[in-house]
């Protein structure tokens, strides 16, 4: 598949702090890619210099073969962002904000946007400077969905949502992968990455430190088990892939890196009690990188 | 232009406009009807009594300035009025790029398919009409108040010289009052120049405040600075007019290139001056800036101002909200 979405070595140095160093990423066409990592880590930096907010200290970034800073207007026609923070115009209505945002954007349709804010059950007429942030939050999704681009860009559309919106967003983001569009989403909340991503990147201070495809990551096993006498050693065909590790002599303790039929066949011949499978999941992948750092949501 | 972002930017003007346009329309009428209350010819002694020092503080002749064209011209020099124009100058102004970062618009509207350029030049150009808009309110409100109101004159009972088209005022008799209509004395067209003048100014002012604006995320910091730019200004204005001492500190005051009487009495003497550069006197010595002069001196500082509020605005980072 096609990268829409390609930086470069992206790095971008604020007077003594590196926000972004040297990042590389591709995105591929009709992907969700899901940004993760705690504040500071560099996904705001990451989308702003997609979107030219921001202009590179070194690398490239590029969307649909175009600079992101360079050839910001044609980047923009080809792409919808939502703030992490968004704010609107308060001294307008909520219908007036749609209404500005709709003919601002040749291919925006107020019609799909009044179908998005009765979806999220949107009041659009307050004055926005009488909304509550998840209000604003919501309008500002009306605007994002009620273009269509190639590329969406949000950045934690779910932050200020109850349970259900954050549900019904999701499945828009969804019906957005469907239609064809690639989504690049940054979050906090682990299980709305695992369920909709096709593939997370994990930043730590500025640096990309871990990509991770989530078709790989759901393959991937840990089986944890008690031992009740001498276990036979590992074929040699899984000796390679597979690590056990021995807590004393009662627990046996491994992780499947894809297939898990190979493994099951030497299990069922094992000593082993309580045997207990789980898939890998984000939550573990992430603190690996973040540990000592833990501002994620598991939901 | 992109017709939602200038819909957008109408009506963020549009409440400070009326409530300022109100304001200076409704007070240039005021100030008018005010100089038809007080006679004229009352003045002319005082003149004489005041101290040459005095002179310092205005570029033109006192005799002038006390005539009914003098006084009303004067109207463009009430620093309530200037400072109505400087109000909208600086408060659109400064909103065009730091007020829009500090509200946290300015990532949602950029994010859309507009140019940085668009964004820039729409709130300004809607500005700028702005102060067009004012200038004519207030001549509209000047001309209204000469039309409007009557003078009270004492004049002297005169014989008429037979066959010769003079008349010799009796001034040993007691002066009779009569009343005419205030646009004998004025003709309001001689107020175009001094409100060209104004417009220029508040021209000025607009690029200075948009240029801070440019450089900076805050709001209320960039109000700061340009109203202290403002204040400073008219200090430096006062202090060089009242000691000869520091008289040079006038070249760096703005209002320096602010004289609408002085615009308006050249007009009264020859309607062209307004396209002089430069005063010359009768003996080809240079006096002072034409009406041109200052005004292209205000023209081309905001030109630059603006040029380089438009290249900063093009290139800078824009802040997180």
């Amino acid at each position: 598949m096609t990268a829409l979405v390609a930086t470069d070595s992206l790095t971008k140095i604020y007077p003594g702090v590196t926000a972004l160093d040297r990042c590389t990423v591709q995105v591929c066409t009709g992907d969700v890619f899901g940004l993760l990592g705690p504040n500071g880590a560099g996904k705001t930096t990451l989308l702003r210099l997609l979107l030219g907010f921001l202009r590179p200290t070194s690398g490239t970034a590029q969307i649909a073969n175009l600079d992101c800073y360079k050839d910001r207007v044609a980047v923009h026609r080809e792409l919808v962002y939502l703030p992490g923070d968004a704010r609107l115009f308060r001294t307008m209505r909520g219908r007036q904000v749609l209404k500005f945002f709709t003919q601002i954007r040749a291919s925006a349709s107020m019609q799909q946007a009044l179908s998005v804010a009765e979806r999220l059950e949107l009041d659009l007429s307050r004055w926005v400077g009488f909304m509550s942030t998840g209000m604003r939050q919501k309008l500002a999704l009306c605007v994002c969905f009620s273009a269509l681009t190639p590329l969406i860009i949000l950045d934690e559309p779910t932050a200020n949502l109850d349970p259900n919106v954050r549900g019904e967003v999701m499945k828009m983001v969804g019906e957005a992968k469907q239609r064809g569009s690639t989504v690049i989403f940054s979050s906090h909340v682990l299980s709305e990455v695992e369920e909709t991503c096709d593939e997370v990147v994990i930043l730590r201070e500025g640096r990309l430190v871990h990509t991770q495809s989530m078709h790989q990551l759901n393959r991937q096993h840990r089986i944890r088990a008690k031992i009740r006498g001498q276990i036979t050693a590992l074929p040699d065909s899984l000796r390679e892939i597979i690590e056990i590790r021995e807590n004393g002599s009662e627990e046996l303790y491994l992780e499947t890196p894809g297939e898990l039929s190979p493994i099951l066949k030497w299990l069922a011949d094992q000593p082993l009690d309580d045997v207990m499978i789980q898939p890998i999941g984000l939550r573990a992948v992430y603190d690996r990188f973040h540990s000592d750092v833990s501002e994620i949501e598991e939901v | 232009m992109n017709i939602a972002l200038i819909k957008k930017s109408l009506t963020e003007t549009s409440i400070l406009f009326v409530a300022i346009a109100i304001g200076a329309f409704a007070f240039a009428w005021f100030r008018v009807w005010v100089v038809s209350e007080l006679d004229t010819t009352r003045f002319q002694q005082i003149i004489e009594l005041l101290p040459d020092d005095w002179r310092n503080f205005t570029t033109v002749d006192f005799e002038w300035l006390v005539s009914y064209l003098g006084r009303t011209a004067l109207t463009l020099d009430e620093p309530f009025l200037i400072m109505l124009v400087a109000i909208f100058a600086i408060v659109r102004g400064t909103d065009v790029v730091s007020g829009e970062i500090s509200r946290g618009t300015m990532e949602m509207l950029l994010s859309q398919p507009v140019s940085r350029r668009q964004v820039f030049w729409t709130p300004v150009v809607i500005t700028l009409i702005g102060v067009l808009l004012l200038c004519v309110l207030i001549w509209l409100g000047m001309w209204l108040g000469v039309s409007t109101t009557s003078i009270k004159e004492s004049v002297y009972p005169a014989i008429r010289v037979p066959l010769m088209d003079y008349q010799i005022p009796l001034s040993f008799l007691k002066p009779k009052s009569v009343t005419l209509p205030m646009a004998e004395r004025v003709d309001s067209i001689y107020f175009i120049p001094g409100l060209v003048n104004l417009f220029f100014m508040g021209f000025f002012l607009v690029a200075v405040a948009t240029m801070v604006s440019s450089f900076d995320r805050f709001r209320w910091r960039t109000l700061g600075i340009a109203i202290g730019f403002y204040m400073v200004s008219a200090m430096i204005k006062i202090l060089a007019m009242a000691s000869s001492f520091f008289s040079w500190l006038s070249y760096v005051s703005f209002f320096t290139c602010y004289e609408p009487e002085s615009v308006i009495q050249q007009a009264e003497l020859n309607w062209n001056s307004q396209w002089h550069l430069i005063r010359y006197g009768t003996e080809g010595d240079w006096i002072d800036l034409g009406p041109l002069g200052y005004n292209m001196i205000f023209f081309g500082l905001g030109c630059i101002a603006l040029l380089i509020a438009a290249t900063k605005f093009q290139r800078r980072d824009i802040p997180a909200p």
